[in-house]
């Protein structure tokens, strides 16, 4: 008899987590004076990648060094065969795209939950059949199936069988809503189309990733870069930033060649998928100081900026906070804030909704949409539907390492 | 059990082979059991890889420091080294030494998957704190890697770095430090709470390690040579053999 999936439901800082935490006693000692405590939840947190143990130096071994609990052994790799998984067995985990580190760090939980996982904004980054098909191996082998996640009605479907009441509201006072009144006036607008012509890219000793991505993007337009976890997207996005270097192939913006390798983040700029990746300054306000800084802009100008772009994603009351000490949902909007304000000609967003419930999902495309109204064009990676519609926009689609615009 | 037992075998070679090394002042003693055994072996193996690019990356660099330091720049030994040797003499010993040592470890230890390393580790009698320190200091420098290689992507994908120079890089160093620190931290802290809450040292050290290609008697073979290689050095440096039969001191021992 198939399991129980239970979501909470609720807005972001509504102790959603907090919540999940508490019944997988994530907090409480794993050993007591009879041994060990059993494990009746396994708890899943949307920073994936610290799901990993860290200890393993392939994907492979990483399911091995859970599989040796000996509980669901075998179904594990069932289920790891089935997601594809077992494919990536001599990838090194953290080299995985984030929707297959998410994939990973679920079904490796699976091997060692007794009752259950619970599973904390960690699927939206991957694909929607995925999940489905995960989310139906949980069930056939779990009795509960705790979940928290803003977009569990695009891929739960029918399976919602409670709805938990969300816990009083803790922080939503410190945290104000996404507003799309923000100083896009800074845009460094080209007005100019931003052209592939031929780009191939891969990592060492790897498969080719890109084969010859060839497009013309216009600015003034929002594109969905849609495709399979795994296939090339966030590459394609560090290629157009400059952070990698194609082995061939030529960037121009209109019919100026560009080299984005050579001065990186000066044309596009792009928003990781996870936020700790790009966040590293003391403070939220020197996050943004890093972003909104300009030559020979006078010191109050620079902070109005800082103040503004704080202030448009809800973070005016966090300014002096590091961002490291902030909650993950937090975290990815200062990110995202830091990227909007870099006023880039063309900006990358590799899944901005993570964890973002709907007003913040609405605030965004709004955002997004003035960004195009300004001059920049703005490329969108995300596996939302529900966000794709709301952006409309072109869909550019990546399999195989070839793109085609939809 | 012989998983057990190879775990000895594998620590008692490596402790004979690291003892021999310090004892022995003969450069030509251990680039003998360096180049005639333990190279061979790892080239074989499927350490092979990792253990070239050691020697491309830190054995060969060390290597020609040492003989630049030494050989060329000093020409003299330190002072309270073993004997009495050229600059360039002291950097063959140093180096062959080094060399040894690390091959050594390489085939004993770093070969292994981190978890079965873990498990050899608890074998070997090592409580729970060593343990965990052991695990702890194992994850840090990938994560280190990580989030370097993962600090320099997001300075360049925000505009941060000037050109995309190495000099660039070397002039932004320091800047990469605060943040490095900080969040290496920050992971280990959000690392050992998914140890503690998926109880993964304990998956660890709970079962034996998977099958490796090498069999139980290839340790029985090393560790016998690693044993014989250490009782030559000891007698060669502290003439043993001279001490029980005097007549031996007439041909050198």
């Amino acid at each position: 008899m198939p399991g129980t999936l239970i979501s909470l439901e609720g807005p972001n800082f509504s102790g959603r987590s907090a919540a999940l935490r508490d019944l997988a006693s994530v907090d409480a000692p794993s050993r007591t004076a009879d041994g060990p405590s059993s494990r009746r939840l396994i708890y899943v947190p949307p920073e994936v990648h610290n799901a990993l143990s860290g200890l393993a130096s392939t994907v492979d071994a990483e399911l091995r060094l859970h599989a040796r609990a000996g509980i669901a052994g075998p179904a594990m790799w069932n289920i790891a065969e089935e997601l594809g998984l077992l494919a990536l067995d001599r990838r090194n985990p953290f080299d995985l795209s984030g929707g297959q580190q998410a994939l990973l760090a679920v079904v490796s939980a699976s091997a060692i939950a007794d009752e259950g996982i619970a599973l904390d904004c960690c699927l939206e980054q991957v694909d929607r059949p995925l999940r489905h098909r995960l989310l139906q191996s949980l069930l056939q082998r779990f009795p509960l199936i705790y979940l928290a996640d803003n977009r569990a009605n695009e891929f739960v479907g029918a399976q919602i069988l409670t709805r938990c009441p969300p816990p009083p509201i803790q922080d939503s006072a410190t945290f104000g809503p996404i507003s799309s009144v923000a100083p896009l006036n800074a845009l460094v607008s080209s007005e100019q189309d931003l052209v592939l012509d031929n780009i191939s890219f891969q990592y060492a000793r790897d498969i080719p990733v890109l084969r010859d991505v060839s497009a013309r993007l216009s600015p003034g337009r929002i594109y969905v870069l849609e495709g399979t976890n795994g296939s090339g997207k966030s590459t394609l996005a560090k290629v157009l930033c400059g952070a990698l270097r194609p082995n061939t192939g030529r960037v121009s913006i209109g019919h100026t060649l560009v080299r984005p390798w050579r001065e990186p983040g000066r044309i596009v700029g792009y928003h990781f998928q996870n936020p700790d990746t790009q966040l590293f300054a003391p403070s939220v306000e020197a996050e943004l100081a890093l972003s909104t800084r300009r030559r020979d802009e006078p010191p109050e100008s620079a902070e109005r900026s800082v103040r503004a772009w704080a202030n448009a994603f809800g973070l005016g009351k966090v300014l002096q906070e590091h961002p490291l000490d902030l909650p993950y949902v937090a975290r990815k909007r200062v990110a995202l804030a830091a990227s909007f304000a870099m006023g880039r000609s063309w900006l990358i967003l590799d899944e901005p909704t993570l964890g973002q419930d709907d007003p913040t999902m609405t605030g965004l495309a709004e955002l997004a949409r003035a960004y195009t109204k300004a001059g920049g064009g703005v490329i969108i990676i995300t596996h939302s539907t529900a966000f794709r519609d709301l952006l409309g926009g072109s869909t550019l689609r990546l399999a195989e390492g070839s793109l085609a615009i939809v | 059990m012989n998983g057990t037992r190879t775990a000895r075998l594998r620590a008692y070679l490596a402790f004979s082979v690291i003892v021999g090394a310090f004892i022995s002042n003969q450069p030509l003693l251990l680039a003998a059991l360096w180049c005639g055994l333990l190279v061979p072996v790892l080239l074989v193996r499927p350490v092979r890889l990792a253990y070239l690019r050691f020697l491309a990356v830190a054995g060969l660099p060390i290597t020609l420091g040492l003989f630049f330091i030494w050989g060329w720049l000093l020409r003299t030994a330190p002072p309270g080294s073993a004997g009495e040797m050229s600059g360039a003499a002291f950097a063959t010993l140093i180096s062959s030494r080094l060399l040894l040592v690390a091959a050594v470890i390489q085939l004993c230890f770093v070969a292994m998957d981190t978890s079965d390393l873990l498990w050899t580790a608890k074998s070997l009698g090592l409580g729970n704190t060593a343990i965990v320190a052991l695990a702890g200091s194992l994850a840090l420098l990938p994560e280190i890697q990580l989030r370097l290689r993962q600090i320099v992507t997001a300075q360049k994908a925000r505009g941060l770095l000037a050109t995309n120079t190495w000099f660039q890089r070397l002039v932004t160093f320091p800047t990469l430090l605060p943040p490095l620190v900080g969040w290496v931290l920050r992971s280990a802290v959000q690392r050992g709470e998914t140890w503690e809450h998926r109880r993964l040292l304990d998956l660890a050290l709970e079962a034996s390690p998977r099958k490796t290609t090498s069999t139980f008697a290839f340790w029985v073979v090393m560790s016998l040579l690693g044993t014989g290689w250490l009782a030559l050095n000891l007698v060669l440096r502290f003439r043993v053999v001279a001490t029980i039969w005097p007549p031996l001191r007439l041909h050198g021992f």
